[in-house]
């Protein structure tokens, strides 16, 4: 057992260590926002995430796509060793009926936000299920000032961004 | 990652078109025309437009499908034997997508046997495309150690699509890239629409079909961005085909959305679907067929 638990302990530094050294790997940076309790619950890592060198105060704007029958949850991260959290918005389209100006019906597409945490004390996860397989949009907005931890990035207006997709499981499937 | 863009003026453009493509007669309750609005005020302050894209893998898709009382059917892979054929940058890469959909369904089935030769076979068309840097040198010996254990064969096969993406990606490879997502998104399609013999509007493997419509939608906004390239855009073309037959076949139902807080989890519901039918189900099947069998033979 103490064997599996250095093993593990071994990984997760190796992990560490690889993520501040790669932009590219930042959003493993994610986990470490989580508290012991959430770090331990079991989750697999979706290969959704993402994570990339994007210009200060700019927004980093992706979609993926969610199934029914997994719960996920979402996490975002900098290596700015400053910022206080990041700000994300995650969000759907809706299609919804109007009238346009000649009276008809139409129906257009329209950008829904379902989660800012923001409104929600910065946490820097949110957890969702869905009842059938849909497409999220998901806006990060870059820390406007600090500096990155990536040697590359040091003296750039860039700084590292990790997304980090997880599922697991729901209990209820099939018929 | 920066590569992946798309300004989101021009999908809306194209989801107009394509939606209004079903739009009903013009009486005052028909549906005339779909637009799409950028309601800018419920946006963070985007002073640009651009979405990356990301697709789930064939691992999650099988994963669940599993879990959906799909069975395995060893004969639903390519073969082995048909990889001499593949000659050209084109027809490896694709095949190299398809190889890795069909190790996750090997592996997520159970299916251990063959594991070790088609990653093999992987490794191979990765080293001819001189993208063998993707791989862990250690991973043989993972898989060898690991044979009998298919819960970990297919950790090791989601692990290694993922590092193949990353470095991919870091290598400034995405023609390469998406090449190889549309080879596993195509054999995918095509695996669990043969786990279905006959449509039942309740079989949950059907359902998912349909849910591969968003998939598609995504993967082809992800792989436009390497549309210069003349293989990827033959095969935007031929997934084209695929995604307007999903569009036209499948039916489009409204309904409100509703987002709950159940103890901190969000559960959503609702809002306006495409669901399947026979027809679709028969259609789509037929297409994916159709780009299997003209991407491995």
């Amino acid at each position: 057992m103490k064997k599996v638990l250095f093993a593990g302990i071994v990984l997760l530094s190796a992990i560490y260590i690889q993520a501040y050294a790669q932009c590219n790997k930042t959003h493993y940076l994610c986990m470490g926002q989580f508290s012991k309790e959430d770090k331990g619950a079991f989750w697999n890592l979706n290969n959704q995430s993402r994570s990339g060198a994007f210009e200060k105060g700019k927004v980093y704007e992706m979609s993926f796509v969610a199934y029914e029958g997994f719960e996920y949850r979402l996490s975002t991260c900098t290596d700015v060793a400053s910022a206080n959290g990041v700000q994300f918005e995650l969000a759907q389209d809706m299609i919804v009926r109007v009238k346009d100006g000649e009276g008809n019906t139409v129906m257009k597409r329209q950008r829904e936000v379902i989660f800012d945490n923001e409104a929600d004390g910065m946490t820097p996860f949110v957890l969702f299920t869905t009842d059938k397989t849909r497409k999220f949009y998901l806006s990060v907005q870059v820390p406007s000032t600090g500096s990155s931890d990536d040697k590359k990035l040091t003296n750039t207006d860039n700084v590292c961004i990790g997304v980090l997709i997880e599922h697991r499981r729901t209990e209820k499937l099939g018929f | 990652m920066k590569k992946n863009k798309l300004v989101i003026g021009l999908l809306s453009a194209a989801t107009v078109a394509s939606i209004s493509a079903c739009s009903g007669s013009s009486g005052d309750n028909e549906i005339q025309n779909v637009e799409i609005v950028d309601t800018n005020a419920v946006y963070i302050d985007t002073m640009e437009h651009i979405v990356e894209y990301s697709v789930p893998t064939p691992n999650e898709l099988f994963e669940i499908i599993k879990l959906q009382g799909g069975e395995q059917q060893l004969n639903l892979v390519n073969p082995l034997e048909n990889s001499s054929k593949y000659v050209d940058t084109k027809a490896k890469s694709i095949n190299f997508g398809i190889y890795s959909a069909d190790i996750a369904y090997l592996s997520c089935f159970g299916i251990g046997v063959d594991f070790l030769k088609y990653f093999k076979k992987i490794e191979e068309l990765g080293e001819e495309l001189g993208i063998s840097g993707a791989f862990d040198e250690d991973i043989m010996d993972r898989i060898e150690s690991n044979e009998g254990d298919s819960d970990s064969l297919f950790s090791i096969s989601n692990d290694s699509y993922y590092d193949s993406y990353l470095y991919l990606e870091e290598n400034e490879k995405g023609s390469e890239l998406s090449l190889i997502m549309a080879g596993g998104f195509v054999e995918s399609l095509y695996i669990i629409t043969n786990l279905v013999n006959k449509y039942n509007d309740s079989d949950p493997i059907i359902k998912k079909i349909g849910d591969q419509k968003i998939v598609l939608e995504n993967l082809l906004d992800f792989i436009f961005e390497y549309s210069d390239d003349v293989s990827v855009s033959e095969v935007i073309e031929d997934l084209s085909g695929l995604a307007d037959i999903f569009e036209s076949q499948m039916t489009f139902e409204e309904s409100s959305t509703s987002v709950k807080n159940n103890e901190g989890t969000l559960m959503l519901s609702g809002g306006g679907t495409y669901l399947m039918n026979a027809d679709a189900f028969s259609a789509i099947k037929a297409k994916a067929q159709e780009l299997r069998d003209k991407y491995t033979n």
